[in-house]
């Protein structure tokens, strides 16, 4: 019955767009800036104050030997690590005590033949594994949808539209940096479909610059190709270290697939 | 003092460089290699090109290191990690301490060294979050975890690569010194990226931003700017090289061809790059701009080829300056020969930059990433990657190489592995750049390949920390079944050039907090004062104190068995192993600096014997060694020792002193040397009873060891409660109005010729320490930036018993000496006296007043007539007070006034004594006389006289030749001398030839005295006169 209730609670707390979790007599968790500051978050019970559980950790009063029982969230590069004995670099030294059982909200530190992560927050309440799952995957959706809207904000243009050409900026337009990051800036024209936020000349392509370098700096930058269809996100350029004043799709998020043309819709207005 | 190529004559550097050839051939070859993929277990899962690799190693504790590469971390909020190992690069975590890292773009370029002794980190990034933003970080603990502090951070920058050095001597001693070269300007608003150092004068301890200064490389007017590579090398004296490539036409930047023109420019600072236009030292004879153009006209593959997988950036170049001098600088570069491919160049420099190996020493074609670095022995290390095999199943092969000459090198190959897999998007398989650096003789590097675990593909061993299978040469996630995708991962070497069971060593100091751990260049400012040579009076089983140093005496004159003393050394080794001989040989110099050493004894070196399992031994039983009457017990001692496969350095201590016949660190940089120089001088102290003082004085020589005419400067400091507890302190060219004692001042000797001899006498009060206490005074001859050479004066508050004891004991060694040198029969009786109070035992202080009554007035005598022969005034202490000496009521102030009067007469004898020349002196003659005619020219009988010459020396380094040839050696010169006085129309030098000719039969001495007036003479006639530095 408990659980019963405390599933139905959740659900109104989600729909009503809380992402606040309360431990305690401690103030509120706002999840949505945990799911920013942590990336490894874990149930796990304290076996050692004062110790780490893996060579090359600087062992202090803060240090403490935590076996992980259940992983809540993690990046997906990372294998289970349920079972485990990971170091965790409490925020507080004394704050926990062998035996006791806390989610930690941690983000990495060391890694050697086992893992270190710095606590950023903790729960010490009941919270089920599921329910705190739930809860972090809806905070981070919001977030993700935040990030989104602050980025259709600044863009001049957002567009629905398919790629029709792709050129390299001629050198005459704009001179090649003498460096291995340069961004190899090249020209990508859009068939524009439908415009959902700015103003796009009537019947003609608009037009991009993009960083079609793979270089380390660039490597995650978007590379549009020719019939690649999505919704298009074009701000002037904001990239510190480049003097260039065109339109850009410099950033992963000014990419984002048809099927987001709605949700994309609703944050520009 | 700016240097000058002009001082290091090339037949010399040859002879050096050959001789250093044929002693080390022998062990060129050898190398244990360590390869570790230093990806962390916990890593095992990634699959990442984790490639560019860049390493730092602590100098001062290579077990410590940091790491970077093309790594990222997806558990962290906003820093990339690097990569650190504490046991010597066996193991390594990996810890996010840069920030910059954006969860769209990626922290890059990230370099890293330490302090040389610091142990401090800097650290330069470019951010992920922002483009071409540099970041300067530093770390006290880079272990800790915590994020690095920001120093810098600058928008428009590329390619950030730092250097760093800790100042050994000087005003500036422990300030941490940064270089990071960088291309500053990329992408600015009408900027032109041109090479640029940020420089740090004291990066650890300024608050932010460090005291970083951008300083501009480029003087040429350019419309390209230069290319993204901007490499320092730095060396311990304070000259500061870097290079980089000019770019002089883009027109081939084409999106077909994509290649530059380009010329390769060194440029150097002489002074740390503190100068007011620093980098102007070398200059390009073309045009007189700074920057030397080394090479021009290159054609270099720049933003669009590729080597294999790997793209080519204009980012391959490297610089590497040799430890023992910084006239030795060696360059790598790339470029396309031809139309195709890339190709390596390494040439290097005898002189400063000026000049260059017209051809290349070596060249390798298909081949990327240049890494130079050069040992403490001088052998240069260059690591590279070269592509090998045909289409479709290419490999990269990366080499580590090894030479002592630049003409015969080895080939370790560290790895031998796929270069078409894994696909690298990024095109940076391998990287842009790797790094390669040299920690005493040996190699640490790092570089980057494919990371499948086939034994194979690592000729030299490897071992791997993330989880593998190397049966089926699968890679294994971190937990659980499954295969992980090959990828590319960084992998650590370190390259042993001498076994640690072989690679013997004397500590340069001792102190209790640790002791030298056999580090070249070692750690500690002040090496000649704790160190594990010395000396004793009796052939006893050595002991040592509490901080495990080796409890010394000062030596004895004497005749017979009481001129008798005893040298001792510990030796140390880096491993056990097998069983060794080690054998030592002693050396001794009057004491100051600049002093040229002499052999210390005559029996045959003594030899450690080490059993497989030790790594230290001591002398059981010292060298003997006998100082006749006639010599001063302020003396040097060196010791300088051989294993079969560690010989000590060349050129040996004998016959020339530490820094010279060129700027060396010859001691700090060679851990098969070791010497003490330091004066004690027992004091009362106030402890004793008495509570009055009185002014005690020491004397050292500084002689010019250098074979032109110079300033020589003198440095000097103590610690602040030194200075405070030796009262009144004052130092003096003797001759010279004394000043206060100011810890950090230097003393400027303008005007010394070559073996000129000048005295310092500092005096203090009789301290107020504790018994026991050492109060050190430390003198350094510094040559520009680096100190050479130096000493220390230490007051020990003593018992007053030890001290009259110490003042008795000086008083016979002193009158023995006068004695033996004037025949003085008045001399030969106060020995006699004080060795008749020394030998009943106890002495009181009544005995000892009376002593004083009977016999100051002798000394008082004594001093006046060893002062009319040399020409010094009347000290403080004079006729009148020396007189007194035995109605003082106070024995302590007694006492001080007896020390300072027995060390000044001391002194004069010593004047006296060298005034009539000194064996000691005989090589640096000779190399003064092979500089001088060099400099001459073709005149008459410079021919014969320098091939002579370079005999001589070559076979007194040998030695196969001594001083005992010397008068042989002269004399066949002298038909020579006669041409050259003759031609040169010079009676004076013909006067000169002719003194040595009358005195080539009398005593070694008298004829490099005459030799030296010779050369005196000859130094001043027209084309012979040095150009100064």
């Amino acid at each position: 019955m408990e659980c019963i209730l405390r599933g139905l609670l959740l659900a109104w707390l989600l729909l009503a767009g809380w992402t606040h979790l309360y431990a305690g007599a401690a103030p509120p968790l706002d999840l949505r800036q945990e799911v920013r500051k942590s990336k490894l978050v874990f149930r796990g019970t304290v076996r050692q104050l004062g110790a780490a559980a893996m060579p090359g950790v600087p062992v202090s009063a803060s240090t403490a030997v935590v076996t992980v029982d259940e992983v809540i969230s993690a990046p997906a590069a990372i294998s289970d690590l349920t079972g485990k004995d990971v170091t965790v670099a409490l925020r507080q030294p004394g704050s926990a005590r062998p035996g006791q059982q806390i989610v930690f909200f941690t983000v990495g530190w060391i890694y050697g033949k086992g893992l270190a992560v710095r606590e950023v927050d903790r729960l010490e309440g009941r919270q089920t594994t599921a329910d705190l799952r739930a809860a972090l995957a809806e905070a981070a959706r919001r977030n993700e949808e935040e990030d989104l809207a602050e980025r259709i904000a600044r863009a001049e243009l957002v567009v629905v539209g398919r790629i029709i050409r792709i050129a390299k900026v001629p050198r005459e337009e704009h001179r090649p940096l003498l460096s291995e990051h340069d961004p190899d800036l090249h020209r990508a024209f859009l068939q524009v479909e439908v415009v959902l936020k700015g103003k796009a000349p009537a019947g003609e392509p608009v037009s991009f610059l993009f960083a079609n370098s793979r270089d380390v700096a660039w490597s995650r930058s978007p590379k549009p190709k020719v019939g690649q269809q999505g919704v298009w996100l074009l701000l002037r350029n904001e990239v510190p270290g480049l003097t260039i004043q065109d339109l850009t799709v410099f950033n992963p998020r000014d990419v984002q697939p048809l099927e987001r043309a709605a949700m994309v819709r609703r944050l520009t207005s | 003092m700016r240097r000058s190529s002009s001082r290091l004559p090339i037949p010399f550097v040859a002879a050096i460089v050959s001789l250093a050839v044929s002693l080390m051939t022998a062990s060129v070859g050898f190398s244990q290699i360590q390869v570790v993929n230093i990806v962390p277990a916990w890593r095992s899962n990634e699959t990442g090109i984790d490639s560019e690799p860049n390493l730092a190693v602590d100098p001062a504790n290579p077990l410590r290191m940091a790491a970077s590469a093309f790594t990222f971390d997806s558990m962290s909020d906003s820093n990339a990690p690097i990569y650190v190992s504490t046991d010597g690069g066996a193991t390594w975590t990996l810890n996010s301490i840069l920030p910059g890292e954006s969860p769209d773009f990626a922290t890059h370029d990230v370099t890293l060294r330490f302090g040389g002794t610091s142990g401090i980190l800097y650290v330069g990034i470019l951010r992920g979050d922002a483009a071409f933003r540099l970041n300067i970080l530093r770390a006290a603990d880079f272990t800790a975890g915590t994020p690095m502090t920001l120093l810098v951070s600058r928008d428009h920058v590329d390619q950030p690569y730092v250097a760093a050095a800790t100042v050994m001597g000087g005003p500036s001693a422990g300030t941490d010194r940064v270089y990071i070269g960088n291309n500053n300007g990329i992408g600015g608003v009408g900027t032109t990226p041109m090479a640029t150092i940020d420089r740090s004068l004291d990066a650890a301890a300024t608050p932010a931003p460090g005291g970083f200064t951008p300083l501009l490389l480029e003087t040429r007017p350019s419309l390209e700017g230069d290319g993204p590579a901007i490499r320092p090398a730095i060396h311990p004296d304070g000259t500061v090289y870097g290079i980089f490539y000019r770019v002089t036409d883009v027109s081939g930047l084409s999106p077909s061809e994509t290649v530059a023109a380009a010329d390769v420019v060194v440029v150097r600072s002489d002074e740390w790059a503190a100068e007011a236009t620093p980098f102007a030292a070398l200059t390009d004879p073309s045009d007189g701009l700074a920057g030397r153009l080394v090479a021009t006209g290159l054609t270099v593959p720049a933003f669009g080829p590729v080597l294999g997988q790997n793209r080519l950036t204009a980012s391959n170049l490297s610089i590497a300056v040799d430890p023992q001098t910084s006239d030795r600088v060696w360059i790598a570069w790339a470029d396309r020969v031809g139309m195709t491919g890339y190709t390596l160049h390494v040439r290097r420099s005898e002189h400063r930059g000026v000049d260059w190996s017209p051809d290349d020493l070596l060249t390798i074609d298909h081949a990327t990433n240049p890494a130079l670095a050069v040992s403490s022995r001088g052998k240069v290390g260059f690591l590279y990657q070269q592509l090998t095999g045909p289409a479709g199943s290419q490999r990269w092969q990366t080499h580590f190489r090894r030479s002592v000459d630049g003409t015969s090198w080895t080939d370790d190959v560290l790895a031998d592995t796929p270069a078409d897999t894994p696909a690298a998007e990024n095109e940076m398989d391998v990287g842009d750049y790797l790094h390669l650096q040299a920690v005493g003789k040996d190699f640490y590097g790092i570089f980057s390949a494919n990371n499948a675990p086939v034994l194979a593909n690592f000729p030299s061993g490897v071992t791997y920390q993330r989880n593998a299978d190397w049966t089926t040469g699968t890679l294994l996630p971190d937990s659980g079944p499954g295969a992980v995708d090959v990828s590319i991962d960084p992998f650590f070497f370190k390259v042993i050039d001498t076994a640690p069971d072989q690679d013997f060593y004397v500590r340069d100091w001792t102190d209790g907090t640790g002791a030298d751990a056999g580090l070249e260049p070692s750690t500690h400012p002040y090496f000649f004062t704790t160190s594990d040579v010395w000396n004793q009076l009796s052939d006893t089983v050595p002991t040592f104190n509490a901080d495990d140093q080796p409890v010394a005496s000062n030596v004895r004159n004497g005749v017979g068995a009481l001129g008798d003393n005893f040298a001792f050394a510990r030796v140390h080794r880096k491993g056990a192993g097998s069983a060794a001989d080690v054998s030592l040989h002693f050396l001794y110099a009057n004491f100051g600096v600049g002093l040229n050493y002499q052999d210390a004894g005559t029996a045959v070196d003594p030899t450690l014997t080490f059993p497989a399992a030790s790594t230290q031994q001591t002398l059981s039983a010292g060298y003997p060694w006998h100082l006749d009457p006639t010599t001063s017990e302020h003396l040097c001692l060196g010791v300088e020792i051989t294993a079969p496969n560690d010989p000590f350095v060349l050129p040996s201590l004998w016959g020339s002193s530490p820094g010279w016949p060129y700027t060396d660190l010859r001691v700090i940089n060679d851990n098969n040397k070791a010497q003490r120089n330091i004066q004690i001088l027992p004091t009362a102290s106030a402890l004793t009873g008495s509570g009055t003082s009185a002014a005690v004085s020491g004397y050292a020589i500084v002689h010019n060891a250098a074979t032109f005419p110079r300033t020589v400067v003198v440095r000097y400091e103590a610690a602040p409660e030194v200075v405070k507890k030796l009262g009144g302190a004052r130092v003096e060219v003797v001759g010279q109005r004394a000043r206060p004692f100011r810890s950090g001042d230097t003393i400027r000797l303008e005007g010394m010729q070559p073996g000129e001899n000048r005295w310092l006498r500092i005096t203090f009060e009789a301290p107020s320490g504790r018994q026991g206490e050492i109060l050190p005074v430390y003198f350094r001859e510094m040559v520009g930036n680096a100190a050479v050479n130096g000493f220390a004066l230490v007051a020990l508050p003593s018992r007053l018993e030890d001290v009259l004891r110490h003042n008795l004991e000086m008083h016979r060694a002193v009158f023995t000496r006068m004695a033996a040198l004037t025949g003085n029969e008045t001399a030969a009786g106060e020995s006699r006296a004080a060795t008749a109070l020394l030998e009943r035992g106890e002495i009181s202080e009544q005995s000892y007043r009376d002593f004083l009554r009977e016999h100051g007035r002798p000394l008082a005598d004594g001093l006046d007539s060893a002062r009319k022969h040399t020409g010094w005034k009347a000290s403080f202490y004079d006729r009148r007070q020396a007189r007194r000496l035995g109605r003082m009521r106070n024995v302590s102030r007694a006492a001080a006034a007896h020390t300072a009067a027995l060390n000044e007469l001391d002194a004069l004898l010593t004047v006296r004594q060298l005034a009539a020349g000194d064996p000691a002196d005989i090589l640096q003659n000779v190399r003064w006389q092979r500089d001088l005619y060099h400099r001459m020219g073709p005149v008459p009988g410079a021919e014969v006289v320098l091939r002579k010459s370079e005999e001589f020396i070559s076979g007194y380094t040998r030695r196969d030749l001594g001083n005992a040839d010397y008068s042989g050696f002269v004399r066949g010169l002298l038909g020579s001398y006669r041409e050259t006085a003759l031609a040169l129309r010079s009676p004076e030098l013909g006067t000169a030839v002719a003194g040595m000719e009358q005195r080539n039969a009398g005593s070694l001495a008298a004829l490099q005295k005459a030799h030296r007036s010779f050369l005196l003479v000859l130094q001043g006639l027209p084309g012979a006169h040095p150009i100064l530095p």
